[in-house]
């Protein structure tokens, strides 16, 4: 036997359109500042390496001073 | 005196003629049809029609012909102020789009507090590491000073 379609009213489709396409402006909103803070991210990142870079360059600096100092005078 | 008027009136008019009775006439007296023979119409005579053909059109390559195509038409849609049917499928599957939709709206909120609280972490590491960036450079200026005077006294 076939199947008959059946079907369901929506009275406030217009207001239901309204919203969706307020959800989708709402979306493509969200996807930029995503990607705004995945750039802030990197920028992040890159800044945090810089400063790891130089806290060894210092480490070494400190161990040269260090080794200077305890050396005994001749 | 109003007698004599009343006896004028008492005169008879003449009576009008009887109605004549159309009476269909007997088959004997109908004249003979016969189907068989030949007679001649006489159709009425069409007078000539002034020549009103449109003039020979010029002959153009089809490279040199110009379609026009046909503005396309705007489809407007009428605000339709009768109630909208969808099927039950189609029902069914926005409701199924909607159920996920909101758990991941959901999931997506977890994860803002959980960067929120990152971020919070973050802010009291750098506090702490910029208080350890002084301490160091303070100790580095009292072994500078030292030295100075170090070199100061030899």
């Amino acid at each position: 036997m076939e199947k008959m379609p059946v079907f369901v009213k929506l009275d406030e489709y217009k207001e239901l359109v309204k919203v969706l396409e307020e959800t989708k402006e709402k979306l493509v909103n969200a996807k930029e500042l995503l990607s705004k803070i995945e750039e802030l991210k990197r920028q992040e990142d890159a800044e945090l390496e810089s400063w790891n870079t130089e806290i060894s360059e210092a480490e070494e600096r400190i161990e040269d001073v260090d080794k200077i100092l305890l050396k005994p005078e001749q | 005196m109003v007698f004599k008027l009343f006896r004028k009136k008492k005169e008879e008019l003449p009576l009008p003629p009887p109605p004549i009775r159309l009476r269909a006439k007997p088959e004997s007296e109908l004249p003979e049809i016969s189907f068989n023979e030949e007679k001649s119409l006489d159709f009425p005579i069409i007078p000539d029609m002034p020549d009103i053909r449109p003039a020979k059109l010029e002959e153009v390559s089809p490279q040199q012909k110009k379609v026009k195509i046909p503005p396309r038409r705007e489809i407007i849609v009428k605000e339709s102020v009768n109630p909208l049917f969808v099927s039950i499928e189609d029902y069914n599957k926005i409701n199924s789009h909607l159920s996920n939709l909101k758990s991941r709206l959901k999931e997506a909120e977890d994860t803002v507090d959980k960067l929120e609280t990152l971020k919070e972490a973050q802010e009291s590491a750098l506090n702490s590491w910029m208080q350890s960036l002084e301490e160091i450079e303070k100790k580095i200026t009292k072994v500078d000073e030292v030295l100075a005077k170090h070199s100061e006294i030899s």
